[in-house]
Formats: structure tokens, C-alpha cells, sequence
């Protein structure tokens, strides 16, 4: 045999070795892990409660592999879609501690708080879900067209709508949305404040809407709409956030013209099982705390236009607890649609 | 206009890492298309993270690639199994599997693959010279083209009854019904939901398609003998490349298909979904003597065809210009190109016009690759038509049930599939076109929110708005001449119909 089929040969030999060998640690590697009692000791499923390809998909996909990375085992990103996300959220509530210790579960607030619709019939609150942490935050802002010459600002936009009540269109997200939130508060707290809504499930329709003058303004979400704002499609009245947002600082914030605290947003938390405590919970808390301070982490999803916002603790009890207040006083179920 | 510096761009694609990402897509859009329950979306979301390592022209060549064969993967399974992969070869099923059972399964597949691979590549074409005007021509899609559009579509249902009108019209209606399940927009408010919570997010058109072809095909093939296929032939031709004759017997289909592909990407919301039943009521109304549609026809199969991936390329079109995706998949794609840090809007043909160029180039070459693969896979899938009925059956139901859960996870998605299965297969049966129900369901929620957003903005007084607005005049017109066509007979039916009377009679008096 010549040297070169010796090599040949002794190269093969070393690869089937390799993979023999990795194929073995794969199969072996959860029950090692088990056995030295480690944890997590294998695959760590993400429960995302809706379809692939949306907002809340997209970025949980982006940040599985850097909590892959904190946890040691894999992350897989599950869709469980349905039902606005309660298919998988009532799944959420009824996990066992000591079964469902391998999996996590994202949440959606103010969506969420839909259950205080007395409509819905819903079973579960608040209390029925164990918080780890709050993950991303996207404030709702308003927008009108760039070329719009009938108002501005908010300030002239709530004038023009106080002189023709029901007169100006704004597009916006179902009844019960954040972006609706925002609207249905301005109508109850602001006199004279009426609007007349049309109403999307995509922020696509809400664009064309308003850009071809089907409707006069837009409630969205602050991310999705920044790259129109650049493309001076669209101009931002106001932003309702507690502060101006870092994107776009000479945005004023509802408060800060109105006097009102109108703040509504897209909120995203992460869960584990209900009852799922100690040591476990306290292994997944400081691994998403550190995937989400990776700075590659965060240059992607600054490109991905989702704002990180980080809570823990007592912070985060609290900003569950400022949303649901927030709600409460809006009662849009009570409103006229 | 075509500059030698965007010919230029082309040169960019064919770097062997983006041929070899473009095989992945395609292979990735053509099987997963081709599972029903399996979506395009779902294969373009899934590949995203692939998608992350690459350089942002080959990662979007990877999924506008693995989009465009995802549309055309979803009538391999329509045609041969009568078990449609995706929303967008529904229509197909109609006269492709027609075929098939004449043992003609191969001879469907490449004018389908024909019809296809040109569509997309007269799409992308459009896409790549005249993105900018037509992105404009979207905007002029309001409230009250939407809803018309869906009335156009509705008008459909008339070609799919086959001489049952009034079961038909009862068909589409039941899906009109149907589409009104879930949480309403408007409200709040959980419509037909019975406390069930599988019902609230809305009757969803995947599930229903997988149900009312795929699971009640199984379920008809599960009667009867086991022995025996569906194709009643025992061998198939082996010609994967359609002939001359073949593409000339059905031209005018072609460009009919094509036309409505085009403009239906154009409109958005409307999509593949619904231009394959524009273009099969178009071609049923172009009928001629000795036309067999219903029956396996070559013309309805190559204008489904031709009609579904013309979409592909120009739904893009309001994506990259406007930023404003047209379907669900352009909607998935736009995600992975801001991700990867690509901002849509004119912006991107100014700052990044190599990258912009190369992918849709990229779009292109595709397509021409889609076809390559699409003939080496249709000889290995066309064999399942050979498959004894006992074995496909149940095969076909299971791949239903796992498709269907793999989909969205989601269980309650299985059952109502299977309601749809039932529904289906009894419809079938009794002559209640499933593609009517179908129709319903698919343009109901365009049909209500285009309704219920015209009366807003037109401040209750929709007639005068409609009137106001041109394209919604013209559609108002399209939908009057089809509704004329289809309820007229035309003079050489009048004529064989006098015919079959005069038979009779004389038979009678015999």
C-alpha cells in the first residue's frame, strides 16, 4: 500500500473515530450531566406563543443561542401559536415544577392583561405565571404623514381633533392591543378627544393606510417604524413612554404635552414553571441577565430595532403592576369601538 | 432600466457559495412546500438563523430562493396526492390531480414546473426593472379595493361548482360563515367560540386546506379496495420536460395565469392564495368546445400554475421599496433583512444597490434552479401515485396529523384539521365544492375588514366613496363581467345543450 492510501485510510479511520465520538457524547451527554446532578441537564425548549417569522419569534430566535451559550445545553425555540397567544400561555400556567424544569415560556404584556376583559372568561392572572425576567420593551408611538399639513405636532394634532371630533381616522392594532390602549386612553382622559379607528392585525396595513391617506394617523410600536421615519414617509408626534426615547430625542412624550400619563408599550417577559424556585430559577435568571448583556447580543438587535429593557425582581413586580393599573383605567372594554 | 452595471450585479450570484446556498433554499422550499401543513413562512423563518453567519446578499439569495420553490413545492403533493402542501396550490388540486388519476401525473408536473419556473423568473423580472413604479401602483390599494378584490375573488366559486351552482354558492357561503370565527378586530369580542379555545384566534387556512383536501383524500382513499393506485396506470412516462405542443395547446393559460400573478402580487394581502382562483375562473370562462375542465384539464393546471409563483416575485416588490411586505413571507423575509441590517425603502437601492441587485438576481437564477431540482424530485415523488391506495391512505393521514402539529405546535390545530377532514370528504361526496368552502375562508376576513374599514372612512356612505376611487371602479367592473360570463352560457354550450334536448326528444319519441 502506498503511503498516500495509508494516509487515506488513517484519515478515515480518525473521522469515524471523531464522529463515533461526538455521536456518543450526544447521546450520553444528558444522562452524565444528570448523574453529576447538574442543571440544566439537557435541551432547554422557549416556549414562543406565537408563529414563526413575527416580531416576538424573531427575537427569541436571535437570543437562544447566546442563552445556549450561558446555560451550557441547547435552547430550541418552540411556536406554540393560537388563540392570541393564550394556547400557550394557559399551557404556561399549568406546568409542573418538578416535570417542566427544562423549559421557559415568553409573555406578552399589556396583551396579556386581556384577561381583564370580562368577555374573555379567562381563569388565569397574573398570579398563575413565576417571572424571571422582563426582556424587551418597544413604546407605542404616534405618527402622521411627513407631507401632512393640517397638524405637526401632538399639540395641533389633539387641537384639529377637538375642533372635528370624529372627523380624523387613525389606524391602530385590534381592540385590546397596546397601540388601541393608547388611543382608547387619550378618548377618556383627554375632553372632547374622538377619533375614528380603523383597525389591522399587521403593521403593514397600518403603513399603507396612512401613507396613501386612507387614514390620518398611526398608533404602532416605536421599532418597526423608525426605518420610515428615515425614509421621511412618516413623522412622530408623540412617544407614549415615562421618558423621551434614546432613537428619536426630539419626539415628545405624551405626558410631557398633555399633562397625562399615557404610556403604553410592547413588553416581552420570560417565565419559568409556577413554582419552579431555588436554585433552578436562580440558574436561568443569571443566565438570561448575562445573554442579554452580550454586546454581540445587543448590536443585533439594535439592528433588529427591539429595544432591550431589563427587569428583575421587585422592578419587575412593579412594572407588571404599573401595566395592570394602566389597563384597569383604560377599561377599553367598556369604551365605544 | 437594465444598466450594464445592475447586468453587472448578476456576475455577483454566481460565486459558488451562493449557488450552493441557493441549492439549500430551493431543496429546503421544495420539500417543505410539499408537506402539507408545512408552510413557506415557516421554511423561510426556520432558515433565518442559518441564515446569520453569511454575508446579507447570499443569506437573502437563501430565503427569496427557498420562498420561491416553497410556492412551487405545495402543488407536487396538490397534483399527484390531491393533498395541497401550501395555501398558494389549492387550486391546483382541481385539474392537476384530475390528471394524475388519468394516469397522466407526469405529464402535470412538468406544465406545472413549466408554468412555474417562467412565472417566476417574468416575476422577478418585473421585480428587478420596474420595482419602483409598480411599488406605487400598492399604494393605491385602499379599504374599498380590498373588499372588491375579495368580491372578485368570491366570484370564483361560480367556476369551481361544476354544474352544481346552488351547492356551490351554499359551499362558499358555510366558508364565509366560518371566516368569522375568533376574536373580532373591531370589538374584542370572541365570536363563535364556544368557550373553545382552539376557535379564538380564528379558523386558520392551513389546518382547513390539509383538512379539506389532504385528510378527506385519505379519507376516500381509506373505502374501497386497498389494492389498486390512484393513477390506474402501472408505469409512468418518464419525460420530465414538457413538449412544444403541450406549451402551445396552452399558451393564452399560461399568460393569462401570468398577467394575474403579476398584478395579484401587486395587491397586497391578496397574494398566491387568491390569484390561482382569479386565474382558474378566468380560464374556465375562456372554455372551449371539447374542454374538459373538472375533469383533468391542462390549461386550468397551467394557469393555477403560472398564476401562483407570478405572484413571488412582485409581492416583493412592496417589501423592498416601501418596507411594506405583501404576504406572510415577504413579512418573514423583511425581518431576516433588517436583522441583518438592511433597512427597506429607496434608501437601500441608493446605499446598497449591489446587494439589493444581487439578491434579486439571485431571485432569478432561482428559479431556473428551482426547475432543475423540481424535475429530479418529480420523477422520485410521482411514484407515490403508483403506491396501492391501502398503503397511500393512511399514509396521507398521518402525514396530515404530523404536519398539521408540527406546524404551530399547536393540538387544537390537528382537530379542527380533522374537522375540515370530515367536512371535506363529505362535500366532496355530495357535490358541495370544498374549494368553495375553501374560497369563503380564504377571502372572508378581507371581504369583512375591507367592508368594515370602507365605512369608516368613508363615513357610512361607501357607494359615492367606491365611485370616487378609479381602480375601484375597474375592479367593480371585472367583478360585473364575471359574474355576466358566469352566469351566461356561452353559445356553444347553448348549442350542445339544445343538442342533448334534441337527443332526448327523439330518443323519447323513439
Amino acid at each position: 500500500m502506498d503511503k498516500k492510501m495509508e494516509k487515506k485510510g488513517k484519515d478515515r479511520r480518525d473521522f469515524l473515530k471523531v464522529t463515533a465520538a461526538a455521536s456518543a457524547a450526544t447521546l450520553f451527554a444528558p444522562a452524565i450531566a444528570r448523574a453529576q446532578g447538574k442543571f440544566p441537564n439537557g435541551p432547554v425548549q422557549l416556549v414562543v406563543p406565537f408563529k414563526t417569522g413575527g416580531g416576538s419569534d424573531r427575537t427569541f430566535r436571535l437570543f437562544a443561542p447566546y442563552l445556549q451559550k450561558e446555560l451550557g445545553v441547547p435552547v430550541n425555540v418552540i411556536n406554540i401559536a393560537g388563540g392570541g397567544g393564550w394556547v400557550a400561555w394557559q399551557q404556561m400556567a399549568k406546568w409542573d415544577p418538578a416535570k417542566d424544569d427544562h423549559i421557559l415560556g415568553t409573555l406578552n404584556f399589556p396583551h396579556m392583561f386581556s384577561y381583564l376583559d370580562p368577555r374573555m372568561k379567562r381563569s388565569e392572572n397574573t398570579e398563575s405565571f413565576n417571572f424571571i425576567a422582563w426582556h424587551s420593551l418597544d413604546p407605542c408611538i404616534w405618527a402622521i404623514r411627513d407631507k401632512e399639513d393640517r397638524f405637526d405636532d401632538l399639540k395641533s394634532f389633539i387641537e384639529y381633533v377637538q375642533k372635528n371630533p370624529n372627523q380624523v381616522i387613525m389606524s391602530t392594532t385590534a381592540v385590546g392591543s397596546d397601540d388601541h390602549m393608547g388611543i382608547a386612553f387619550a378618548e377618556k382622559f383627554i375632553d372632547n378627544f374622538k377619533v375614528r379607528k380603523v383597525y389591522a392585525n399587521s403593521d403593514k396595513k397600518k403603513i399603507n393606510e396612512v401613507i396613501n391617506s386612507t387614514t390620518d394617523a398611526v398608533a404602532g410600536n416605536v421599532g418597526f417604524y423608525v426605518p420610515f421615519m428615515l425614509e421621511r414617509q412618516l413623522k412622530p408626534i408623540c412617544v407614549l413612554h415615562d421618558e423621551r426615547y434614546e432613537a428619536l430625542p426630539a419626539t415628545r412624550t405624551f405626558e410631557e404635552v398633555t399633562g397625562q400619563k399615557n404610556i403604553s408599550f410592547a413588553g416581552r417577559t420570560i417565565v419559568c414553571a409556577p413554582g419552579l424556585g431555588g436554585e433552578k430559577k436562580a440558574i436561568f435568571a443569571a443566565a438570561i441577565k448575562k445573554a442579554m448583556n452580550n454586546p454581540e447580543y445587543l448590536a443585533k438587535e439594535a439592528k433588529n430595532k427591539n429595544n432591550i429593557f431589563y427587569l428583575e425582581g421587585d422592578d419587575l413586580k412593579a412594572k407588571i403592576e404599573e401595566t395592570r393599573k394602566f389597563v384597569e383605567s383604560v377599561k377599553f372594554w367598556e369604551q365605544k369601538t | 432600466m437594465l444598466t450594464p452595471e445592475i447586468i453587472g450585479y448578476a456576475l455577483n450570484v454566481l460565486s459558488a457559495t451562493n449557488l450552493f446556498t441557493m441549492l439549500i433554499g430551493v431543496s429546503v422550499g421544495l420539500v417543505i412546500g410539499a408537506i402539507p401543513g408545512l408552510s413557506p413562512p415557516m421554511a423561510i423563518a426556520l432558515l433565518i438563523p442559518v441564515s446569520f453567519g453569511l454575508a446579507p446578499d447570499t443569506a437573502l439569495i437563501l430565503l427569496v430562493s427557498c420562498y420561491a420553490a416553497g410556492i412551487y413545492g405545495g402543488s407536487f403533493s396538490a397534483i399527484l396526492l390531491r393533498a395541497p402542501g401550501t395555501s398558494a396550490s389549492a387550486a391546483s388540486v382541481i385539474e392537476g390531480y384530475e390528471l394524475t388519476k388519468r394516469g397522466k401525473a407526469i405529464e402535470a408536473i412538468r406544465i406545472s414546473t413549466f408554468a412555474s419556473v417562467m412565472g417566476g423568473l417574468i416575476s422577478g423580472l418585473a421585480l428587478l426593472l420596474l420595482a419602483p413604479p409598480l411599488a406605487a401602483v400598492s399604494l393605491w390599494f385602499g379599504p374599498a379595493e380590498f373588499f372588491l378584490v375579495s368580491l372578485l375573488g368570491l366570484t370564483s366559486i361560480a367556476a369551481v361548482t361544476f354544474g352544481a351552482l346552488y351547492r356551490g354558492l351554499i359551499a362558499g357561503l358555510f366558508g364565509l360563515l366560518l371566516a368569522t370565527f375568533g376574536i373580532d378586530t373591531y370589538s374584542g369580542f370572541p365570536r363563535y367560540t364556544f368557550g373553545y379555545i382552539g376557535f379564538e384566534g380564528g379558523l386558520e387556512i392551513l389546518p382547513a386546506i390539509v383538512g379539506l383536501f389532504a385528510f378527506a383524500q385519505g379519507l376516500e382513499l381509506c373505502e374501497g379496495k386497498a389494492t389498486g393506485n390512484i393513477s390506474g396506470v402501472t408505469r409512468l412516462s418518464w419525460n420530465v420536460w414538457p413538449k412544444l405542443s403541450e406549451i402551445f395547446y396552452v399558451r393564452w393559460a399560461l399568460v393569462r395565469g401570468w398577467v394575474t400573478g403579476l398584478i395579484m402580487g401587486i395587491v397586497p394581502a391578496a397574494g398566491a392564495s387568491v390569484a390561482q382562483w382569479i386565474a382558474y375562473a378566468w380560464e374556465v370562462r375562456h372554455a372551449k368546445p371539447g374542454d374538459e375542465f373538472g375533469k383533468g384539464e391542462l390549461k386550468g393546471l397551467a394557469a393555477t400554475e403560472a398564476s401562483n409563483n407570478g405572484v413571488t416575485g412582485t409581492s416583493l416588490i412592496p417589501m423592498f421599496i416601501l418596507g411594506i411586505p405583501g404576504g406572510i413571507s415577504a413579512a418573514v423575509i423583511l425581518g431576516a433583512l433588517m436583522i441583518h441590517g438592511l433597512n427597506p425603502g429607496m434608501r437601500l437601492f441608493r446605499n446598497n444597490p449591489e446587494v439589493i441587485y444581487t439578491i434579486m438576481w439571485g431571485f432569478l437564477i432561482a428559479n431556473v434552479m428551482m426547475g432543475f431540482v423540481a424535475a429530479f424530485l418529480a420523477r422520485i415523488m410521482a411514484y407515490l401515485t403508483l403506491f396501492p391506495r391501502g398503503i397511500l391512505g393512511p399514509m396521507i393521514l398521518i402525514f396530515s396529523v404530523i404536519g398539521t402539529y408540527a406546524g404551530a405546535n399547536n393540538i387544537h390545530n390537528v382537530w379542527i384539521m380533522m374537522m375540515f377532514g370530515v367536512i371535506g370528504y363529505y362535500a366532496q361526496k355530495y357535490r358541495f365544492s370544498p374549494a368553495g368552502i375553501l374560497l369563503g375562508l380564504i377571502l372572508g376576513p378581507i371581504a369583512e375588514d375591507g367592508f368594515r374599514d370602507m365605512m369608516v372612512v368613508s363615513f357610512n356612505n361607501p357607494i359615492p366613496f367606491i365611485f370616487s376611487r378609479p381602480i375601484a371602479i375597474i375592479i367593480l367592473l371585472m367583478i360585473v363581467f364575471a359574474l355576466y360570463f358566469a352566469f351566461k352560457p356561452k353559445s356553444w354550450e347553448k348549442k350542445r345543450e339544445d343538442q342533448d334536448i334534441d337527443d332526448k326528444q327523439l330518443s323519447t319519441t323513439d
